[in-house]
């Protein structure tokens, strides 16, 4: 999935899961990266932490995710069969034990509700203490991008990611935000350099990340205030007049644009240069909402193919626009839609709850202009039904 | 008054041809036999259909119109297995159809026939005619089916095509003339029709039937088959689609 998505290099996942370790330790391996059917793969893992905070961490060598989970079994009781175990350490400890292991760690998904960094710790420095200056990323999550995470002066300095968040391999997960990182080296030392805090102050700088590609956050799905039984979203004020209890009995989750609102405080002209955040969704998604189908459906997964086919892999249609113009002529009603997500000129109703949100990439104009008939959801020149009595 | 005894099949056979047109309809009886003529609300499609007396095991009617839900009746014949004998009965005076098998009766009141309205058959010159068996053209639209929602129908001196193209690929049956039962045609002629309605049609052919088709350029299909061991005759009509 990772090369038809067009993926160089991707994080491993579990890498603390004793089988995963065992599997990944059987492929080669070359200057901090295993290499699977020509894509990198770094050691990673995502952990929660004694406050259920998520944290992501990187390991150069098997060696030292063994010397970290020698380190850490007291404190865990589920780290031999969860993916994401818990290990009960505060941020600053976890962090600690991470260095100790020559490992990069940052918050994961730092906004959202419950399990990110901010709304539990209400700080990176509360979080991670006499480390904090040795973080050097946070992870925006699905739910937040650029614009919303800059005007926060603690976040100065910090890289930002767009990751996936994937936990599998589906194309709907993998890739469905990545970053595009420029580096001397395909090697662990060089992403580590690109990971350091300051990292993308100096655009001459040789390793730094130089553009993020994510939903738009308001896909996401805690991306407003939202109850999250009937997932009815509500302002920040009428959530705390309700006690955060939803009038169907079930609790409001605060939304993570009122959750930057608050950490907020920044003006415009202070804000830091940051790399663009372009908005991308994964094409299955597109091709379920261009031709009114399920994104899981064998006919999306035919489409996604017969893309693949024309353009070599996914990411290309949104980072490079020529491969576009290789699809335009089979596929114009996805081109189009590509089109409208670059220029803003699609339709949101925002996520919020648990919910996600839900974007109509194309308008009812444009699918007349393709297709003669607004309310079809094919896309295809059908042309005009005649009547039998006009003969 | 009416008194019909008939296998299931000659009774399921009439109902899968009207409902691909239309739910209720005007049966015309006479005491030769039945004749069905109505258009969908859209007019898109018409069936014409008559089917002789010979097609049933007893068969006695007067000169009568009944409105029914071919739905209703539908549901009705699904109970019974296959060669069962279905008996429908109208007295003189009522406005109700007794429809009895086995041991079952069901009593199913009758539809105003006013708003039954026959249509005109449409006066048409179709220049191009095949005959081909109807199980080539089911295969046809099976493959056809999750590709678009529309077919094109072309004819010329040499061969009949049925083929539709988008986004996901495309299907296409040709058909060469040695392999048609019949093709008459002087300049190649090409039509394209919604695909909803002519796979319910075609669908509405047993397998082992042979299918005639009229064509014209961008004008509607005539399909003629056979129903009921030959005492049956079906006409469709189904206009076009006609790019702007």
């Amino acid at each position: 999935m990772a090369r038809k998505k067009g993926l160089d290099l991707i994080g491993s996942g579990d890498c603390l899961h004793p089988g995963v370790l065992r599997e990944i330790s059987k492929l080669p391996i070359s200057d901090g990266l295993f290499e699977y059917n020509g894509i990198s793969i770094v050691l990673q893992c995502e952990v929660e932490d004694i406050n259920r905070a998520h944290h992501i961490i990187l390991f150069p060598l098997i060696s030292e995710v063994e010397g970290f989970r020698e380190a850490v079994r007291n404190n865990t009781n589920d780290m031999e069969y969860e993916g994401r175990p818990t290990i009960n350490l505060f941020g600053s400890e976890l962090a600690e034990l991470v260095h100790r292991y020559h490992g990069i760690i940052g918050p994961a998904h730092i906004f959202t509700p419950h399990t990110g960094t901010l709304p539990l710790y209400g700080s990176l420095e509360n979080c991670y203490g006499d480390q904090l200056n040795r973080i050097g990323f946070v992870e925006l999550g699905l739910s937040a991008d650029t614009a919303l995470a800059n005007p926060m002066s603690q976040l100065a300095g910090l890289n930002f990611l767009s990751n996936s968040d994937a936990h599998s391999p589906s194309p709907r997960r993998m890739g469905r935000e990545f970053n595009i990182i420029q580096l001397d080296k395909l090697s662990f030392e060089s992403l580590r350099r690109s990971l350091e805090r300051n990292a993308g102050d100096d655009p001459n700088a040789t390793n730094r990340i130089i553009a993020n590609y994510g939903l738009p956050p308001e896909k996401g799905r805690y991306h407003l205030t939202g109850c999250s039984s009937c997932h009815v979203k509500f302002t920040w004020d009428d959530a705390r007049k309700q006690r955060m209890r939803c009038p169907c009995g079930g609790r409001i989750k605060r939304g993570i644009r009122d959750i930057c609102g608050q950490h907020r405080d920044l003006e415009n002209g202070e804000l830091p240069e940051r790399p663009l955040y372009h908005y991308i969704i994964p094409l299955v998604d597109i091709i379920g909402d261009v031709y009114e189908i399920s994104p899981d459906s064998s006919k999306a997964s035919d489409i996604f193919d017969e893309i693949l086919v024309l353009c070599g892999n996914e990411l290309s249609l949104f980072v490079t626009k020529e491969k576009r113009e290789l699809i335009r002529e089979r596929f114009p009603s996805v081109s189009l839609a590509l089109d409208n997500l670059d220029s803003g000129k699609f339709e949101t109703i925002p996520g919020g709850g648990g919910e996600y949100g839900k974007i109509k990439l194309l308008s009812d104009q444009d699918r007349a202009l393709l297709c003669g008939n607004v309310n079809s959801g094919r896309l295809e020149p059908t042309g005009e039904q005649k009547s039998l009595f006009e003969f | 008054m009416l008194h019909i005894v008939g296998k299931v099949e000659t009774f399921r056979e009439l109902v899968d041809v009207v409902l691909t047109v239309v739910e209720e309809v005007k049966l015309v009886f006479n005491p030769e036999g039945i004749r069905i003529r109505t258009v969908d609300p859209a007019h898109i499609a018409m069936v014409d259909l008559t089917l002789g007396k010979e097609a049933f095991e007893k068969y006695e009617a007067d000169e009568m119109e009944v409105g029914l839900s071919m739905n209703k009746f539908s549901k009705v014949l699904s109970l019974a297995e296959a060669g069962t004998e279905i008996t429908l009965k109208i007295a003189n005076e009522t406005n109700e159809v007794v429809i009895t098998f086995g041991n079952l009766e069901r009593k199913m009141i009758l539809i105003d026939t006013a708003n039954l309205t026959e249509p005109k058959m449409p006066d048409l010159k179709l220049p191009a005619t095949i005959t081909v068996q109807a199980h080539e053209v089911r295969q046809a639209i099976k493959i056809s089916m999750d590709i678009t929602d529309y077919i094109s129908i072309s004819v010329d001196e040499n061969r009949f095509i049925l083929e539709n193209s988008g986004d996901t690929g495309s299907a296409k049956l040709e058909l060469l003339k040695e392999k048609l039962e019949e093709l008459e045609c002087e300049s190649p002629i090409t039509s394209m029709f919604a695909l909803d309605y002519f796979s319910k049609m075609i669908k509405s052919i047993k397998k082992s039937e042979l299918v005639r088709m009229h064509l014209g350029n961008a004008y509607p299909i005539k399909v003629e088959f056979t129903i009921a061991g030959q005492n049956g005759m079906v006409t469709y009509l189904l206009a076009p689609r006609i790019e702007s």
